[in-house]
């Protein structure tokens, strides 16, 4: 065990070293990083690591079995006596004398629930090693873990008035625990104990050096121990703490960063209103800024826990057993004012929502469903030459309504949208620091200095084609997330820009085909010549920025396919209604020139789509257009992460397509097919696109934070 | 009690040709079934840094019973019971217990082959209560949790029945649940012996290991966030 110790040495001498996070490299990287964890001999990854192992005798006549946990203060860890006995095993790294000398005093307290101190030994390396009694059983954390609306009464009770019994032990010699945290509290089958008393000399300063355990700990310190104050009112502070998240589940201050918690821990007052009325008294004034007006003693707490709580055969034992908290009083939203009542919107949304109801419980299978919503859809379109001017009609019958409201009603604004723009903007805090992202590189013969190297842009070439589809995917992922974190502005310019691009692309596109139709020499200046390159340059450019309006909702999200395809249709029906209201503006009529086969059967259409002459009416239109927007999967041709910028099969898929449903619904035959065409190339042109590099920066720089990093799960664990 | 225990185990314990169980036919008295090597071989320690202490057995039939001094179970537990109290066996993926003394499954006696289901209480003799956990669904491992304070090995906190795999990991569908993991790491049967396989590379006894390797026992596997020893059983 020669090695383990040595490696221990190297580790202590190394405790600024840069820390190695596995998730951004990928396999790529991952042999680079072992080599460097066993030249450099450290791995500060986010876990643990333990200087010993099964085994191990590092002081004589103690045999350790497995690490406990790493605190503040050190590794403790599970052994055994030579005779059997178990004992836990903590291991001083900071060895100061200060801190011996605390522990010291605290050797021989005698309370059944303290967590007792048996020894103090000095190893051979010099090492300071406290043998404990070794505790079995969870400790109060995981207990309010259970919990997470509150711990029952009962159960709070047992565990409040046992520590208090061995806070009170310590306050009585003298001795202030300082640390007082549900961590540091265990069930001992059966019995309270508090352990880790008598350590925490230092504990202000060791827990804002950044250490993992600062953000655990600060929960539970008073205000005055900025102070330099460490008098036993902080343990009757901790202790309120401790008992205000027995009941409720949650520390009454907390936030996002170390400094956010000490300033609430200043400042704040706490949000009483979580906990059960009989314990607000109690918690506030333990919770006192003040010192001086908390409890004076430890004793006293519990005694008001218990008056609170009542006898046993008080009305709290009959609740049940965790009472459900109030709802939580939310300070800072404003109230909205209330808006008077629109008895119109409301008989249409409660139209809906009864809708809605019997839609989700009806006892329909699927098939029926999309029957239903099919036939609904057949209807509407068939039927779309009134339905259309009626919804429109409605419509402005709508809007005419709701200004002539705002305008007699003083005062009343449409309701305010919710300030969602701030939220999406501030989104993911990018960090771009250049330490976590990049692999540490030990050059050989040089294991004390790390080498920082850039992330690496393109994976080695012995990755196996799945993993480097890997790594390209979880790359990806990244960028997704750099492009939810945009904010609007970002988006919107960068669509406005896509979108003149793609309405030139389109003019240019729908000039060069229409005198291609036109075979013969036109007059330029009659109708006959303008109006169709008008109408496909038209229609063809509201269908790239539909689309690239979509992209922009859906860029940063994971593929869903049929809800896309099914927002793409009925952006398709709408398109198809503008598509035709252009040909009746413009004088238009598509039949005009049809190249399309003559002998098709066409005894399927039905009726309304086409006029006697051919001329197609508007459910043609939106029959057309819906299933083309349906049937390709246009958001990939503008996919930011699309694999090539432009790709000429989608030009020559989508022209297919639009052929076949050219032919299938009779659609006059070069304007629909046009029309597809010019998209696909415009979009794809017009659209943006960030290169593999580029995407390898982003990913570089969007480091994930490790509780949210993707767990490695084996495929085939089982 | 005991002759009439001894006279009607083996009718059930040993069905033909089960393997692993050795000369079964030969098993009429207790001292032929404590010699039996599928009963008390095969078990290691697994000490995970953080978590606990734990007993895995890899024997497809297991005996439960008293820890005395010199005693061979399979799972000896430190309680009032009788040194050979009850017999658990995997078939298949399912686990039987066979009581050769007073027990109890969720409340009821169990008289003869009982089927245990995951969350399952076991009650032995008067005081000794276990619950038979199988939290992953598509493994044939098992594992039991002391709801009394009987405990079995010093320092042991639960009892894996290790079929074809074992699971570490942070969800609680682990065979072992490791709350601070963010890996899963899986010992599985490998030939005769162990293997382990994990997301991120790992060292056994200082050696680098990518994806998967042996498990010797005694070892040590040491992971980017986690650690844990192998120990053997004398």
């Amino acid at each position: 065990m020669n090695g383990q110790r040595d490696e221990r040495e190297k580790a202590a001498g190394q405790g600024s070293e840069p820390s190695v996070t596995l998730e951004e490299e990928g396999a790529a990287s991952m042999r680079t990083i072992a080599e460097t964890r066993k030249g450099a001999g450290v791995s500060k990854g986010p876990g643990m690591r333990y200087s010993f192992a099964n085994g191990d005798q590092p002081l004589a006549g103690y045999t350790i079995k497995r690490g406990v946990g790493i605190g503040g203060f050190g590794e403790v860890y599970y052994a055994v006596s030579d005779a059997g006995k178990e004992v836990a095993l903590k291991r001083v790294q900071r060895n100061i004398d200060i801190e011996l000398r605390g522990v010291r005093h605290c050797l021989n307290l005698k309370s059944p629930h303290l967590v007792a101190i048996y020894d103090i030994r000095k190893d051979n390396q010099g090492d300071v090693w406290i043998v404990m009694e070794f505790v079995q059983g969870e400790s109060l954390k995981d207990a309010i873990e259970r919990y997470p609306q509150g711990m029952p009464r009962e159960e709070l009770v047992r565990w409040f008035t046992a520590i208090v019994e061995g806070v009170a032990h310590l306050h009585d010699c003298g001795i202030v625990h300082r640390d007082l945290k549900p961590a540091n509290i265990f069930d001992d089958l059966g019995t309270v104990k508090v352990g880790d008393y008598g350590l925490s000399k230092f504990i202000s300063c060791s827990r804002r050096d950044g250490h993992t355990e600062s953000v655990g700990t600060i929960h539970y310190m008073a205000p005055e121990i900025g102070k330099g104050e460490y008098g036993k009112e902080i343990d009757i502070y901790a202790l309120g703490v401790i008992l205000y998240e027995m009941a409720t589940g949650d520390v009454p201050f907390n936030g996002e960063s170390v400094q956010e918690i000490l300033f609430k821990h200043l400042t704040a007052e706490p949000d009483l209103s979580r906990l059960p009325p009989d314990l607000r008294p109690l918690v506030a004034r333990a919770l006192h800024k003040d010192p001086r007006q908390r409890f004076t003693d430890v004793r006293s707490m519990a005694a008001a826990l218990q008056e609170a709580s009542g006898t046993p055969d008080a009305a709290w034992k009959k609740a049940p057993p965790s009472p459900p908290p109030e709802k939580p009083y939310v300070e800072a939203t404003p109230v909205a004012q209330p808006v008077p009542s629109d008895p119109m919107a409301e008989a249409v949304a409660g139209m809906w929502q009864r809708f809605r109801t019997w839609w989700y419980t009806s006892k329909m299978g699927k098939p029926m469903r999309v029957a239903i919503v099919a036939g609904a859809i057949a209807l509407a379109i068939l039927n779309a030459e009134w339905l259309v001017p009626t919804v429109l009609i409605l419509c402005t019958i709508r809007v005419m309504y709701v200004i002539a409201r705002s305008l007699s009603l003083p005062g009343f604004a449409p309701t305010p949208a919710p300030p969602t723009a701030p939220a999406t903007a501030v989104g993911r805090p990018v960090r771009s620091a250049p330490a976590p992202a990049a692999p540490v590189v030990a050059t050989p013969g040089n294991s004390g200095q790390p080498v920082v190297a850039r992330p690496h842009p393109t994976p080695p070439q012995r990755l196996s084609p799945q993993k480097r589809r890997l790594l390209a995917r979880q790359r990806d992922e990244a960028v997704r997330r750099f492009l939810a974190s945009q904010p609007w502005g970002a988006k919107a310019s960068s669509f406005l820009t896509s979108a003149l691009l793609a309405a030139g692309i389109c003019a240019g596109l729908s000039l060069l085909a229409v005198s291609f139709v036109h075979a013969e020499p036109a007059d330029y200046a009659s109708a006959a010549w303008w109006a169709p390159m008008v109408w496909t340059t038209w229609v063809s450019t509201l269908g790239c920025w539909a689309i690239l309006f979509l992209e922009k909702r859906w860029e940063h999200e994971v593929e869903h396919d049929s809800p896309r395809r099914f927002v793409q249709f009925f952006a398709g029906l709408l398109l198809g209604i503008a598509a035709f209201g252009l040909s009746h503006w413009l004088l238009f009529d598509l039949s005009a020139v049809d190249l399309g086969i003559e002998d098709f059967p066409t005894l399927w259409i039905p009726a309304t789509m086409y006029d006697v002459d051919g001329t197609p009416l508007l459910a043609a239109f939106l029959v057309y257009f819906g299933s083309l927007l349906l049937v390709i999967r246009w958001w990939r041709l503008v996919d930011p992460l699309r694999r090539r910028v432009f790709k000429c099969g989608y030009v020559v898929w989508s022209g297919l397509a639009a052929w076949l449903l050219a032919e299938l619904w009779r659609f006059p035959e070069p304007w629909g097919i046009l029309v597809a065409v010019n998209m696909a190339i415009a979009l794809q042109v017009a659209s943006g696109w960030y290169s593999p590099r580029r995407r390898e920066v982003i990913a570089a720089n969007e480091v994930v934070p490790a509780d949210e990093a993707p767990q490695h799960v084996p495929a085939n664990a089982v | 009690m005991l002759g009439d225990r001894v006279s009607r185990f083996p009718r059930w314990f040993w069905p033909a040709g089960r393997s692993g169980v050795g000369s079964s036919r030969d098993a009429a008295t207790g001292s032929a079934i404590m010699s039996q090597p599928g009963l008390t071989a095969n078990r290691f320690l697994l000490w995970v840094d953080g978590v606990g202490g734990y007993l895995v057995c890899r024997d497809d039939v297991l005996m439960v019973g008293q820890a005395v001094p010199g005693s061979r179970v399979a799972i000896p537990l430190l309680g009032d019971l009788s040194r050979q109290h009850a017999i658990l066996e995997r078939l298949g993926g399912r686990y039987v217990i066979r009581p050769l003394e007073p027990t109890w499954v969720d409340g009821r006696a169990a008289e003869g082959p009982t089927l245990l289901q995951d969350g399952s209480r076991i009650d032995m003799g008067r005081s000794v209560s276990l619950r038979f956990r199988q939290p992953h669904a598509l493994s044939n491992s098992a594992r039991l949790e002391f709801l009394s304070r009987h405990k079995t090995l010093l320092g042991v906190d639960g009892v894996v029945l290790m079929g074809e795999s074992c699971l570490l990991g942070g969800s609680s569908h682990n065979h072992i649940v490791c709350r601070d993991w963010r890996s899963d790491v899986v010992l599985f049967r490998k030939n005769r012996g162990l293997g382990c396989r994990a997301a991120a590379p790992f060292e056994v006894n200082g050696i680098e290991c990518v994806e998967a390797c042996q498990l010797p026992i005694p070892s040590r596997v040491v992971g980017r966030d986690f650690s844990f020893s192998l120990e053997a059983l004398s």
